[in-house]
C-alpha cells in the first residue's frame, strides 16, 4: 500500500499544487475583488467567505478540480499494457483502488481544502476585513469541497467501466445532480449528507468496477446497488436538465390574474395581469377609465407601494407566522448586514443573529469599535448581552436603528451611540412597525407606522409623532393592515385586509376595506373592495411532464409519511394531506391516471425488452416491477444499467441468443465447434488432473 | 502433476465480434510453449484473459488450478507478465522502479534484478523515461523476473527490439529461467526464438487453435513437396490436409500438414517427372500454416499460348 501511495503521489502532486495554486488565487480573488473604493459589504453581495465571487469559486473550482484529479489518475493507467501493468501485481484490485483514492482524497485535500483553509484564516484573523467572522460562514465552502469529492469519484464511475457512453455519462449527471440539490437545499447538514451519500455510493460503484469493469453479475450486490442509486440519481439529473431546458424552450402557459392596486391619490384600481403584463385597468367596480396616466402602458408609475404594518391586531387565535430561514449559502443566516454610513467615520454594523448581539466595524481601520446589545452601546472588549427574542431590531436610516417589543420602542443613533425611548400616543401592545414612501418633486417622503391597540401611530422623518390614527374597521378580523403615503405627506392610505390567522379559502372569500385618512385621523374616502375572482393558472409542459412522469413509489411514499405525520399529531403534514385528498382530489385523481397509466405502459415495454433480450432468472420481473415504480426514470436506469447480453443469430434457428450462454434460449441448441480443416496438428497431453475431476 | 494453465472451451468476443474460438488448452509445469499466430489471432486477448484482465465470454481458464476471474494475490506472485508494451513509470529510475516493483513481492532477488539490466547496459541511477526500447524491455523483463516467478507469461517480449536487444532478452530469459518447475507461455512473431526456447508450440489461426504439438512434430507435419512437369502443371488436386500450392509454368510446389502415404500416392498420380518432398524450417513451416490457403499461380508464358 505504501508503494502504491507513493507512486500516486509521485505521479499527481504536481497536479494538486498546481490546483493549490489556481484555487487559491481565485479564492483570494473572490475575496478581495471589490468594486467599491473600500471594503464594505452588502446583504446582497454576501460577505467573506459567503461573498458571490467566492462562492463562484467554490461552486465550481471544487467540483471541477476534483473530476479534473479524478481523471487524471485513471485515465493515463487505462493504456492496455500501463493498466494491465498496474493489475498484475500481487495486491486485490480493491486495494489498488484504496490506494489510488486515500492519495487522491489527500491530494484534493491539499489541492482544494489548503487554500479554502487559508482563506477562512485570512478571514478569521482580525484586521484583515472590516466584518466579522463566525464559523457558519465557511459552511457552503464545505458543503462544495464535499461536492467536490462527488466529483473525484464520479470521474472513476465514469473511466473505470467498459460500457457505452451513456453508462459512463451517468455518473457525471449523478454529481451534476448532487450541485444542483447542494445549491438549492436550505440546510447544510442536508447538503453535506447527500454530497457524502453520493460520494460514497460514487466510491462503492467503482470499487466494484475496478475488479469487475465488463460484467455486473460478477460483482457483490452491494456495489451493484451503489450503481443503481447512482444511474438512478445520474437519470434525475437529466430530468433536471430537460426540465431546465423545456422551461427555456418551451411554450409560456397563460397565466392571468387580477388585483387591486392604489393610485397615488389613493383611488383604488383592478389591474388584469398576462403573464405579469397588465393587460387592463379599471376602476374597483370593473368600468373603464378615461384618465391616460392610468391606461395600462403608464400605471405601473402611477400606483402607490403599500407595506404591511400589522399581520393582526388582537387575538392571535394561536397563530403563529412562520419563520423564514435563510439557507446555509446566504450571509443573513449568519450576521444582518447594516448599511454604510460617513460620519463621523465610514463605519458598517452586523448583527450576529443568533448571539442577537451587533458589532461596528470602521472599514478603513477594519477592526470592530463598538457593540450595540440589550445593554445598550458597549466598547467591544465588553462580554456581550443579547437581546431578549421579542426585541425586534430593524433599519430605520443607515445610522439609526430602532428596536421595538410589544411594549416598547428604542431608536438606536449608531454614530452618536445613542439610545433613546420614543413616545408611544396610544395603548400598548405595539403589533407591528413599517415604513411608508412616496416620492415628490422636493424629494422623497418617508413615514413610519406603529400598529398599537387602537390605532396607528406615525411618525416623520425626525421621528415626531405627526398622527395618531384610530381604526375604523373590525381589526379584530381585518387585523393585516397595509399603509401608504402620498406624496404630500398630508394623506395615509390605509387597506384593512383579513388577519393572517383566517383560513386562506375563507379569506378569500371576504372583502378589504380602502380608506384614506388626513393627519387627523379623519377618513376622506372609504372604499369596500370586494373579493376578485381567481382564475386557474394553465399548468406548463414541463410541470405536466414532471406531474404526470413521477415515480410512483416517491408518489405513494411521500403520501404515507404524510399519513403517519398525521397519526402522530402534525398539523402541518395532515393539513398536506387533506389537500391533496381533499380540496384537490380532481387534481389528485387526473394525475394518479396518468403517473399509473405511463408507468404500467413503461413496466410493459421493460418486461417485454427484458424477455426478448433473455435476461436470466428473476431479473425480468425484478426490473419489470422497478420500472413501474420509478415511472420515465426507472425506464432509463433498466435501460442503461441492466446487464443486457450481447444477442447474436443462433446458427439452428436464426434467433438472436445470448453469446455468453451454453445453449440457445429458443431452440436448446449449444454452441458449434470450430470445423475441421484436415490441417490441425494437435498431440495432446495426458488430460489434467483437476479438469478431469470438473468435468 | 496438477497443470499450470488450463484453458477449456474459451470463447471472447468483443462486442458481437468474436475473436477467439472454443480454445483449450493445457499447459504442464515445466514446459516452454510459443504461443504462436498472425496479428489479431487471439494471442494476446487469450493472455489477458488468462490473466484476469479479461473475462471470458464462455468457456474457463484456469492459473495455478484458480479461476482467472478471481486470482488471488498469492497466485498473482507466482506469476510473472510481461505485457508487449513494455510499461515503465517515466519518472522513476531503473533503481525505483526496482523498489517500487519488490515492494509488492514477498520473495525477490535482487541478484537477478541487477544482473538483468547489467546485462542491457542499465545503471541504476537512469531515468526510466529516458531509456531506449530495448532498454525498456530489459527493465521490465528484470522486474519480471526479480521476483521468480514460477509461471512466466511474456507477450511479445521481443516487439520492436533490434536483433541485438532481442538476443539480449532471450539470453536472460534463458539464463534465468533455467529450471526444470518453471513454466513458460510467450508469444512471439519471431520463429527463430521460438525454435530455439519452446518445448512446444500453440498456434492460433482465426482465434482457433489449429496446432499444439513440439516444434519438431509441427516441423515434421508440415511438409513441401516439387512436383516438376515438361508443361504447364495441372491445377493443384483436392488434397487432404493441403496447406497452399505454388503453381508456375513447369512446376507444383504443394505445402501439405499431416501428410500420409496416401498422399504422396496422390500427388504421384499426378505424374509429375519429378515428385521431391522439402525439408522446412519452422518459419517456412508456420507461413505456409497460417498464410493464405489454396492455389497461388505464377506464370510467364500466357497457358493458352502454350
Amino acid at each position: 500500500m505504501r508503494a502504491l501511495l507513493w507512486k500516486e503521489f509521485r505521479e499527481n502532486l504536481k497536479w494538486a499544487l498546481l490546483g493549490a495554486l489556481a484555487l487559491g488565487g481565485a479564492l483570494c480573488y473572490g475575496l478581495y475583488q471589490t468594486s467599491y473604493g473600500e471594503m464594505t459589504f452588502s446583504s446582497y453581495e454576501g460577505i467573506t467567505l459567503l461573498r458571490k465571487q467566492f462562492l463562484l469559486v467554490t461552486t465550481f473550482g471544487f467540483p471541477a478540480f476534483g473530476l479534473f484529479l479524478g481523471l487524471v489518475q485513471v485515465l493515463p493507467e487505462l493504456k492496455r499494457d500501463r493498466w494491465a501493468a498496474l493489475l498484475h501485481r500481487p495486491v486485490s484490485h480493491e486495494m489498488i483502488f484504496l490506494g489510488k483514492i486515500l492519495a487522491g482524497v489527500i491530494l484534493y485535500g491539499i489541492a482544494a481544502l489548503f487554500p479554502f483553509a487559508m482563506a477562512v484564516w485570512l478571514v478569521a484573523t482580525p484586521g484583515n476585513f472590516a466584518a466579522p467572522f463566525v464559523p457558519g460562514l465557511m459552511l457552503p465552502g464545505l458543503a462544495d469541497l464535499l461536492v467536490g469529492l462527488v466529483y473525484y469519484f464520479a470521474a472513476f464511475a465514469m473511466t473505470l467501466q467498459r460500457r457505452g457512453w451513456a453508462e459512463r455519462c451517468l455518473p457525471l449527471l449523478a454529481a451534476l445532480y448532487v450541485s444542483y440539490f447542494v445549491l438549492g437545499t436550505s440546510l447544510f447538514r442536508v447538503a453535506a449528507e447527500s454530497a457524502l451519500a453520493m460520494a460514497l455510493a460514487l466510491g462503492v460503484a467503482s470499487w466494484g468496477i475496478i475488479g469487475k469493469p465488463e460484467s455486473l453479475a460478477e460483482r457483490s450486490l452491494l456495489t451493484r446497488f451503489a450503481l443503481v442509486a447512482v444511474m438512478f440519481y445520474g437519470v434525475c439529473g437529466l430530468g433536471e436538465f430537460g426540465k431546465s431546458l423545456l422551461e427555456a424552450v418551451g411554450p409560456e402557459p397563460r397565466r392571468q390574474s387580477v388585483q387591486y392596486e392604489i393610485s397615488k391619490d389613493g383611488v383604488p384600481l383592478r389591474l388584469t395581469y398576462l403573464n405579469s403584463v397588465v393587460t387592463d385597468v379599471t376602476d374597483a367596480q370593473g368600468r373603464p377609465l378615461d384618465d391616460p396616466k392610468l391606461s395600462k402602458e403608464r400605471i405601473r408609475n402611477e400606483t402607490s407601494y403599500l407595506n404591511t404594518v400589522s399581520s393582526y391586531i388582537g387575538d392571535s387565535h394561536g397563530w403563529k407566522p412562520r419563520e423564514w430561514k435563510a439557507s446555509y449559502r446566504q450571509t443573513e443566516l449568519y450576521l444582518s448586514v447594516g448599511n454604510v454610513y460617513q460620519f463621523p467615520q465610514n463605519e458598517q454594523w452586523f448583527g450576529f443573529v443568533p448571539e442577537r448581539s451587533w458589532i461596528c466595524y470602521v472599514s478603513s481601520q477594519k477592526k470592530p469599535v463598538s457593540r450595540l446589545d440589550a445593554g445598550g452601546f458597549q466598547p467591544v472588549s465588553a462580554a456581550p448581552v443579547a437581546f431578549s427574542r421579542e426585541d425586534n431590531i430593524e433599519g430605520l436610516r443607515s445610522d439609526c436603528y430602532v428596536i421595538w417589543n410589544q411594549t416598547s420602542v428604542r431608536l438606536a443613533y449608531l454614530a452618536k451611540r445613542k439610545i433613546v425611548d420614543l413616545p408611544l400616543p396610544g395603548p400598548l401592545p405595539i403589533y407591528g412597525l413599517a415604513g411608508a414612501y412616496a416620492q415628490s418633486p422636493q424629494g422623497p417622503v418617508r413615514v413610519t407606522v406603529f400598529a398599537l391597540k387602537d390605532g396607528l401611530a406615525v411618525y416623520d422623518d425626525s421621528e415626531n409623532l405627526i398622527a395618531f390614527v384610530p381604526y375604523t374597521r373590525d381589526v379584530s378580523k381585518w387585523g393585516r393592515i397595509e399603509v401608504g403615503v402620498n406624496s404630500g405627506r398630508d394623506r395615509l392610505f390605509l387597506w384593512y385586509n383579513p388577519s393572517s390567522w383566517i383560513d386562506q379559502n375563507e379569506a378569500k372569500t371576504m372583502p378589504t376595506f380602502l380608506e384614506v385618512v388626513d393627519l387627523k385621523g379623519q377618513v376622506l374616502t372609504s372604499t369596500t373592495l370586494d373579493p376578485l375572482p381567481a382564475f386557474p393558472w394553465e399548468r406548463s409542459l414541463t410541470q405536466m411532464l414532471t406531474q404526470r412522469l413521477q415515480s410512483p413509489a416517491l408518489f405513494f411514499g411521500e403520501m404515507g409519511y404524510r399519513k403517519v405525520g398525521a397519526i402522530m399529531g402534525s398539523t402541518r403534514l395532515e393539513n398536506a394531506l387533506k389537500f391533496q385528498l381533499v380540496h384537490s382530489w380532481p387534481q389528485t385523481r387526473e394525475l394518479l391516471i396518468w403517473m399509473l397509466g405511463l408507468s404500467l405502459c413503461f413496466a410493459g415495454v421493460a418486461y417485454f425488452q427484458a424477455r426478448r433480450a433473455h435476461l436470466v432468472g428473476g431479473r425480468v420481473m425484478a426490473w419489470t416491477l422497478f420500472v413501474f415504480a420509478f415511472n420515465l426514470a426507472g425506464f432509463l436506469v433498466f435501460r442503461l444499467a441492466a446487464d443486457w447480453p450481447r444477442q447474436t443469430a443462433c446458427a439452428q434457428c436464426r434467433k438472436p441468443r445470448p453469446i455468453d450462454r451454453g445453449l440457445c434460449p429458443s431452440c436448446g441448441k449449444g454452441w458449434e465447434t470450430p470445423d475441421p480443416t484436415g490441417t490441425e496438428i494437435i498431440s495432446p497431453l495426458p488430460a489434467p488432473a483437476s479438469l478431469a475431476q470438473t468435468t | 502433476m496438477n497443470p499450470v494453465i488450463e484453458i477449456k472451451g474459451l470463447t471472447k468476443y468483443y462486442g458481437t465480434k468474436e475473436i477467439v474460438r472454443d480454445l483449450s488448452l493445457t499447459v504442464p509445469p515445466g514446459m516452454i510453449y510459443g504461443f504462436l499466430g498472425r496479428n489479431g489471432t487471439g494471442k494476446t486477448t487469450t493472455i489477458r484473459v488468462l490473466l484476469g484482465f479479461e473475462e471470458p465470454t464462455r468457456g474457463e481458464t484456469r492459473v495455478f488450478g484458480e479461476d482467472s476471474r478471481r486470482l488471488s494475490p498469492a497466485t498473482r506472485a507466482r506469476i510473472g507478465y510481461l505485457p508487449e508494451g513494455h510499461h515503465v513509470y517515466g519518472w522513476m529510475t531503473v533503481a525505483e522502479c526496482g523498489r517500487f516493483q519488490a515492494s509488492f513481492f514477498k520473495s525477490w532477488n535482487q541478484e537477478i534484478f541487477d544482473a538483468v539490466i547489467t546485462h542491457f547496459r542499465l545503471t541504476k541511477s537512469m531515468k526510466a523515461g529516458h531509456l531506449s526500447r530495448g532498454q525498456c524491455a530489459g527493465l521490465c523483463l528484470a522486474m519480471t523476473l526479480a521476483p521468480e516467478p514460477e509461471l512466466l507469461v511474456l507477450d511479445d517480449p521481443a516487439l520492436g527490439l533490434d536483433p541485438v536487444a532481442r538476443r539480449s532478452l532471450l539470453q536472460s530469459m534463458l539464463y534465468v529461467t533455467r529450471r526444470p518447475e518453471r513454466t513458460i507461455l510467450f508469444s512471439s512473431h519471431l520463429l527463430s526464438d521460438v525454435e530455439r526456447v519452446a518445448d512446444r508450440i500453440v498456434v492460433m489461426d482465426g482465434g482457433v487453435l489449429r496446432a499444439d504439438c513440439t516444434v519438431d512434430q509441427f516441423r515434421s507435419s508440415v511438409r513441401q513437396y516439387i512436383l516438376k512437369f515438361r508443361g504447364l502443371p495441372p491445377p493443384t488436386p483436392e488434397l487432404p490436409g493441403l496447406l497452399e500450392s505454388f503453381r508456375t509454368d513447369d512446376q507444383l510446389a504443394i505445402t501439405l500438414a499431416n501428410p500420409t502415404a496416401d498422399t504422396e500416392a496422390l500427388l504421384a498420380a499426378l505424374n509429375p517427372v519429378s515428385l521431391e518432398p522439402v525439408e522446412m524450417s519452422l518459419e517456412d513451416a508456420f507461413v505456409s500454416y497460417v498464410g493464405e490457403r489454396g492455389e497461388k499461380t505464377f506464370f510467364i508464358r500466357e497457358p493458352d499460348k502454350k
